[in-house]
């Protein structure tokens, strides 16, 4: 019952959705990094050898029985422009939840959404605007809440003793509720204005991954993703067609003992097909030391970010913590991750503190 | 353990359960594509099919009846005619009663609701005139009136500074409220106003307005109450005491006729679009319905431009209003007015002060109205014009129809287009 009432309360702490970003605001979103909470608390290097994160399915091939797992996250976010202006943002979010299992035959599937693109904001804007002949002072405000979701439906089995691969097909849907409001100084004389707008997001992918057992210690995985176009729909009509980027990465995992295992990884994501994007590289390492019951994890990571302005990208350098803890005897876990983020842009700086917290339940 | 875990998770949840994203815009880098822009847009040509109309309000129908003087240019003089006596009233607490068999005094309460403050000494001129005074009689009739002798001059401004604004030799006095409304109890002895039994005690007054010649042109203003705010008046009657002696008695009454005449012509409709004057006229604007704008912004001010093609009619000091109302349906010159949907509902007119004798644009707020006519697909999209107070005075404005090309009636609207949501 307890566990039951936990999950429930994670789940509905907040909303689907992953970190947000001022860099996202003038773009098409923050790009999610759809990694569980053990692969964010390793800096994202374990990512391509862990069943319970989104990103890539071979892992899933391992899986001894099903699993149920969902996440929260709580993010403190200050913001500072480079004039001097500082504020303390701060959110939470829901931006994993998946289902996987084996199935009678040799192979295992998983199911779940994930965050693709977090679209969450509230920008104000201050300014005037020449009407009849004098200058009226308004204050607008831009509100934008929601994010476009990965449905994804993955399989994956093992071929050969030493090779896993996987593939998912990845169904990208979600909507935003945007409000735009316009309140003038004298709104005797003018009146305030308010628009409100439901926008839809549709798209299509795939993926495919791999998992090598190079030798007892070393494990190698590979990983591709493929997305069509994001197309996106107001007042009935697509508005807008965006390509979305192609994106790999690859990952190597090396257990130096039976308590520590230590992987690195490297992604790429081909994000300057979009308006306004950037091609972003991003490097992990992390350590994972401890009992099954009682793992710790440490990690750092620096990625170049898909949107900001200026010719090149933001940067991103972060580091993380975990740790999980078992019990129900041994069928579920709670998983802990604690992140430093530093990020840099033309213009601004933002620095996060994030904790995840994850409910993992394998009956 | 199951219960810490399970208190850690609800201390979690709660925390987690906050959102604050608001951050001002650094724009353009960090401000969301798509800006929220405001057009300003002069319509000239959806006014169409647009008329004057006049005899709305007639003199006797005004709320307000004015006593107006412009030396050689305007004699308005506001005309009454009291209510009957009774024959016979009672004597005392039982129904005996005894005959009416003339009159001591007069006691007349009059409401002065504006005055032209600038003149020097306020005069109000009163005349009798016959008491067949009615909706038929003209300026020309009572002109010889007019000429007789007055029955009673009241220096208003010279009453109001008296202590106790009461004149001790009269027995008139005045009381002004917070708002300037003056409000005249005048004393009339029987000498004055000459109670007839073949007249029932009917008589017909007339009120003129005057000023003082040395300090000023003479020229004087001020509107009076009529109907509900109209005349109260008091008859000290001498009643036959079945005999015996005539008693006092005090008689109630007021004005069964009150209306106002003036020296100056009807001006004929034209072209143009009248509005105001007495009979009132009113005329009727007709608007065509630019769905790109009435069905895709929203619109934050809208403002109906009217030019005058001659100065407004009426004295300086007379101003009026100039209302644009929604009718409820079109039906030419007999589309019955809008009123207010609800309580405090201001969507239903729009309104702008005219000064006579100025040539300046008249502009009137009309945003509440045609923002109406957004959300109600099926209201018709017209406007009369009226004056407040309407029949109330001769003032009087005309303005250039659609037909006047360059000075035609303009819609001059500031609107917001729709947000380009979801567009890079």
């Amino acid at each position: 019952m307890g566990l039951i009432v936990i999950g429930a309360l994670i789940i509905g702490a907040g909303r689907l959705a992953a970190q947000d970003s001022q860099l996202g605001v003038n773009s098409l979103g923050t790009p999610a990094r759809q990694e569980s909470v053990r692969a964010r608390g390793t800096g994202g290097a374990f990512t391509l050898f862990d069943a319970l994160s989104p990103l890539a399915e071979a892992a899933l091939a391992d899986l001894p029985r099903g699993v149920f797992a969902a996440q929260t996250q709580i993010t403190r976010r200050q913001v500072e422009f480079t004039d001097g202006e500082s504020y303390r943002l701060k959110d939470s979010r829901f931006p994993v939840l998946i289902a996987a299992g084996r199935t009678p035959w040799r192979f295992s599937a998983g199911t779940g959404f994930a965050t693709f693109l977090e679209r969450s904001y509230v920008v104000t804007q201050r300014d005037s605007a020449l009407l009849r002949g004098t200058y009226q002072l308004y204050s607008d405000e831009h509100k934008s809440d929601g994010n476009v979701a990965d449905l994804r439906l993955a399989v994956a089995g093992r071929p050969a003793a030493r090779v896993a691969i996987g593939g998912a097909l990845h169904l990208l849907t979600g909507s935003t509720q945007e409000e735009v409001r316009r309140h003038w100084d004298d709104s005797l004389t003018y009146r305030n204005t308010f628009e409100l707008q439901n926008v839809e997001y549709t798209g299509l992918g795939v993926s495919l991954s791999t998992l090598i057992t190079v030798t007892p210690r070393v494990r190698v995985a590979g990983w591709f993703r493929s997305d069509g176009t994001l197309h996106t729909k107001a007042r009935g009509e697509t508005v807008n067609a965006t390509p979305l980027p192609t994106q790999y990465g690859a990952a190597v995992e090396w257990r130096p003992r039976g308590i520590l295992r230590v992987a690195a990884s490297v992604r790429y994501a081909g994000w300057s097909v979009a308006p306004g994007g950037h091609d972003a590289l991003g490097l992990a390492v992390g350590a994972e030391a401890g009992s099954p019951t009682f793992p710790v994890r440490l990690g750092v990571r620096r990625d170049q970010l898909a949107f900001g302005p200026g010719p090149d990208a933001p940067t991103e350098f972060g580091v993380t913590a975990g740790l999980a803890r078992r019990f129900g005897q041994g069928r579920a876990r709670f998983e802990f991750a604690l992140e430093r983020l530093w990020r840099s842009a033309a213009g601004l700086d933002e620095r996060l503190w994030t904790l995840h917290i994850g409910l993992v339940v394998q009956p | 353990m199951s219960h810490r875990l399970l208190s850690l998770g609800l201390a979690l949840a709660c925390a987690a359960c906050v959102e604050d994203l608001t951050t001002p815009g650094v724009c353009p880098e960090y401000c969301p594509p798509g800006q929220i822009s405001a057009v300003d847009s002069v319509l000239r040509d959806e006014v169409s099919g647009d008329s004057a109309f006049r005899g709305y309000v007639q003199p006797y129908d005004a709320t307000v009846i004015p006593a107006t003087f412009l030396p050689g240019e305007l004699d308005s003089r506001p005309v009454l005619r009291t209510t009957a006596l009774p024959s016979r009233v009672r004597l005392g607490v039982d129904t005996a009663t005894g005959a009416v068999v003339g009159v001591d005094s007069l006691r007349l309460q009059l409401v002065l609701l504006t005055r032209d403050t600038s003149v020097r000494d306020l005069m109000l001129v009163l005349h009798r005139i016959p008491r067949t005074v009615d909706s038929a009689t003209t300026y020309a009739d009572l002109a010889p009136d007019f000429a007789a002798p007055a029955i009673r001059v009241i220096h208003v401004d010279s009453l109001i500074a008296l202590a106790g604004q009461r004149d001790t030799i009269t027995g008139d006095s005045v009381a002004v409220d917070t708002s300037g409304v003056v409000t005249l109890l005048l004393s009339l002895d029987s000498a004055d106003v000459g109670w007839t039994e073949a007249d029932s005690g009917r008589i017909g007054l007339a009120i003129g307005a005057r000023s003082d010649t040395l300090a000023g042109s003479g020229a004087a203003s001020a509107r009076i109450g009529a109907g509900d705010r109209g005349l109260v008046m008091t008859w000290f009657a001498r009643v036959d005491s079945l005999g015996a002696d005539t008693v006092a008695r005090g008689i109630g009454g007021g004005a069964e006729f009150d209306s106002y005449v003036f020296d100056r012509p009807v001006p004929a409709l034209d072209s143009t679009l009248a509005v105001g004057g007495a009979p009132s006229a009113r005329s009727l604007l007709r608007f065509a319905r630019p769905s790109a704008l009435f069905d895709s912004t929203q619109i934050v001010r809208a403002t109906l431009v009217l030019v005058p093609e001659v100065a407004a009619l009426g004295t300086p000091a007379d101003s009026f209003q100039v209302i644009a109302q929604r009718v409820v349906t079109d039906l030419g010159a007999k589309s019955p007015l809008a009123g207010p949907a609800f309580i405090g509902d201001q969507s239903y007119f729009g309104a702008s002060v005219v000064h006579p004798g100025a040539l300046d644009t008249v502009r009137i707020d009309v945003t509440d109205l045609v923002r109406r006519w957004q959300n109600d697909t099926l209201a018709p999209t017209a406007l009369m014009l009226r004056a407040d107070p309407e029949g109330g005075g001769v003032g009087e404005v005309r303005f250039a129809p659609s037909r006047t090309a360059a000075l035609r009636p303009a819609l001059h609207v500031t609107y917001i287009p729709r947000f380009p949501f979801g567009e890079p």
